[in-house]
């Protein structure tokens, strides 16, 4: 038996995936914040809490990390790309998904894929709107908790535009929205279809198949999926541990490199 | 004869500037936050600068109005752009002015003027935070230092280079994050944030046209880091006023001198190269 590990070091978070060879079977979590701490230091306790988790012993064969702060990591045997691992996760899991849109916090990732491999890629390259600091940003001046921001914008009556395409702007923006006496949850209906007007280009840039699924920290708020919904024009597939998708990718990965032997 | 006394006032999208001119000299300015109500932000700054000047509103024989929120006063009778209005009192203070670059806390505009201070072309950024004030407010929160000493901080001698070139402004916050996380000193890394922010605002330069001399206006220029690096990359010094935050201001008082309304008398506005502005 031989225990592997995918990690994926985000700019916000680090999740860990496990997996004991013997048993087959994907262990999430945790999910660590990266507040405050060298990278290295976060990913190690982050692989030592699933470990004790999972009650497995301490020795990991093989782990391969990915995600932004990825590169920088010494604790990984290997590195691979995000879309390479969402590819493959996906594939595992929901093999009738052929387009993944991963909304990270400073990343908006959009995979065309087959059979576990990515066939087309694109992503904000220099720009952060539609990403999840944009709702987060939006979440804190509205004054609701970031997971919250998606159920408020279901309960709009009418949507409120957010014209900026920076989030920095936005910020401003929203705050004169909120003076003006617009209702918050239209104020959230209006951010979530700026953010998904920002998502909807680069999927269009990758010729996109149905199913359609959304993963990452974005796939959790509802408002944002509903308004992404409307622009495309067919319903999105949102699955269970969303946020964890590269770690898994990652973690499948490393099991093919003990099996390789 | 007595004097003619004129207003300009400037509503940036942070602060709200005014500026009251009798004849071509500064009596007083005011610098004021700008407000949801920019109506409002506006005429508190223009009180307190008539307070300042111990004048009341009817002394003002014009009002000219400029900035953000220049298309809702409905106490100025002009309303110019901003990009015209830095032009103008730039050239003012410093006739020998070419190139204005003016960096407020949410665009950053990069003007090229005539041998009469009148715009021949200007490029701007006001659709993204990158390059902008409020940019390097963010940075400096995020390495726990305050705005007014980023630029001090950023001008220490260098440990250890790092780079962040990220082009948006949240990408490099979180780039700065990430390296206050890794232990990282302030002063290093808000010298790599700044040397490719100057480099941003350096190509939007390039791209209008650099010419002899250079004058930079708005809050941005307050932050000698950004100051020091334009410089090295001109090769030159480049012209600040006392106040740059008050440029805009100014320009905007000095237009409302020369567009005064029919029957209101005054002296030809004269240039003073070496005038510059007060705060109080």
């Amino acid at each position: 038996m031989a225990i592997v590990a995918g990690i994926d070091c985000g700019a916000r978070t680090t999740k860990v995936v496990t997996l004991s060879t013997d048993e087959g079977i994907l262990r999430i979590g945790p999910m660590l914040s990266n507040q405050g701490k060298p990278v290295e230091s976060v990913a190690t306790q982050a692989i030592a809490a699933a470990l004790q988790a999972n009650g497995t012993g301490s020795k990991v064969s093989c782990i391969v990390a990915t995600g932004t702060m990825a590169p920088k990591l010494r604790l990984a045997h290997f590195h691979q790309r995000e879309p390479q691992c969402i590819a493959l996760a996906i594939a595992k899991l929901h093999p009738t998904v052929r387009t993944v849109i991963d909304i990270g916090a400073a990343k908006v990732l959009v995979v065309k894929c087959q059979e576990g491999v990515p066939l087309a890629v694109a992503y904000n390259e220099r720009c952060a709107s539609g990403a999840g600091v944009c709702l987060e940003i939006a979440a804190e001046v509205l004054g609701v908790p970031v997971a919250e921001l998606g159920a408020l914008a279901l309960r709009a009556h009418e949507t409120v535009p957010v014209q900026s395409t920076c989030a920095v702007f936005a910020e401003s923006e929203i705050i004169s929205l909120i003076h003006s006496g617009k209702k918050l949850e239209d104020i959230a209906k209006g951010v979530a279809a700026s953010c998904a007007s920002r998502i909807f280009p680069l999927l269009g840039s990758i010729a996109w198949e149905q199913d359609i699924a959304i993963v990452g920290g974005g796939a959790g708020n509802p408002g944002l999926v509903q308004a992404l919904q409307e622009l495309i024009g067919c319903p999105l597939v949102v699955p269970e541990h969303t946020r964890y998708y590269g770690a898994m990718g990652a973690c499948l990965i490393a099991s093919e490199q003990v099996k390789d032997g | 004869m007595a004097k003619t006394i004129v207003c300009g006032v400037d509503i940036g999208s942070r602060m709200t500037k005014a500026v009251i001119l009798a004849d071509a000299q500064v009596l007083a300015s005011s610098i004021t936050p700008t407000e949801v109500d920019s109506v409002q932000s506006a005429r508190r700054a223009i009180e307190q600068a008539l307070r300042a000047a111990g004048l009341s509103w009817e002394d003002l024989a014009n009002i000219v109005a400029t900035g953000y929120g220049r298309l809702r006063l409905p106490f100025a009778r002009f309303h110019i752009t901003e990009i015209t209005c830095h032009a103008r009192g730039a050239f003012h203070l410093f006739p020998e002015v070419r190139t204005v670059l003016d960096i407020g806390g949410q665009d950053c505009k990069a003007i090229r003027a005539g041998a009469n201070g009148r715009v021949v072309s200007f490029l701007m950024n006001d659709k993204c935070a990158a390059g902008t004030g409020r940019c390097l407010e963010r940075i400096g929160a995020a390495v726990g230092i305050p705005l007014p000493e980023v630029g001090s901080m950023s001008l220490l001698p260098v440990k250890e280079p790092l780079r962040v070139d990220t082009y948006c402004a949240i990408f490099a916050q979180m780039d700065v994050l990430a390296l206050v996380n890794e232990g990282k000193t302030p002063g290093d890394i808000l010298s790599a944030v700044l040397d490719g922010y100057t480099a941003r605002v350096w190509g939007l330069l390039e791209r209008v046209g650099i010419q002899a001399e250079l004058c930079m206006t708005g809050g941005v220029a307050k932050n000698t880091g950004i100051v020091k690096r334009i410089e090295d990359r001109a090769g030159r010094p480049v012209k600040i006023a006392d106040d740059p935050q008050l440029v805009g201001a100014l320009g905007a008082a000095l237009i409302a001198r020369d567009k005064l309304p029919a029957g209101v008398e005054s002296a030809p506005t004269t240039l003073h190269s070496n005038q510059s502005i007060q705060a109080d």
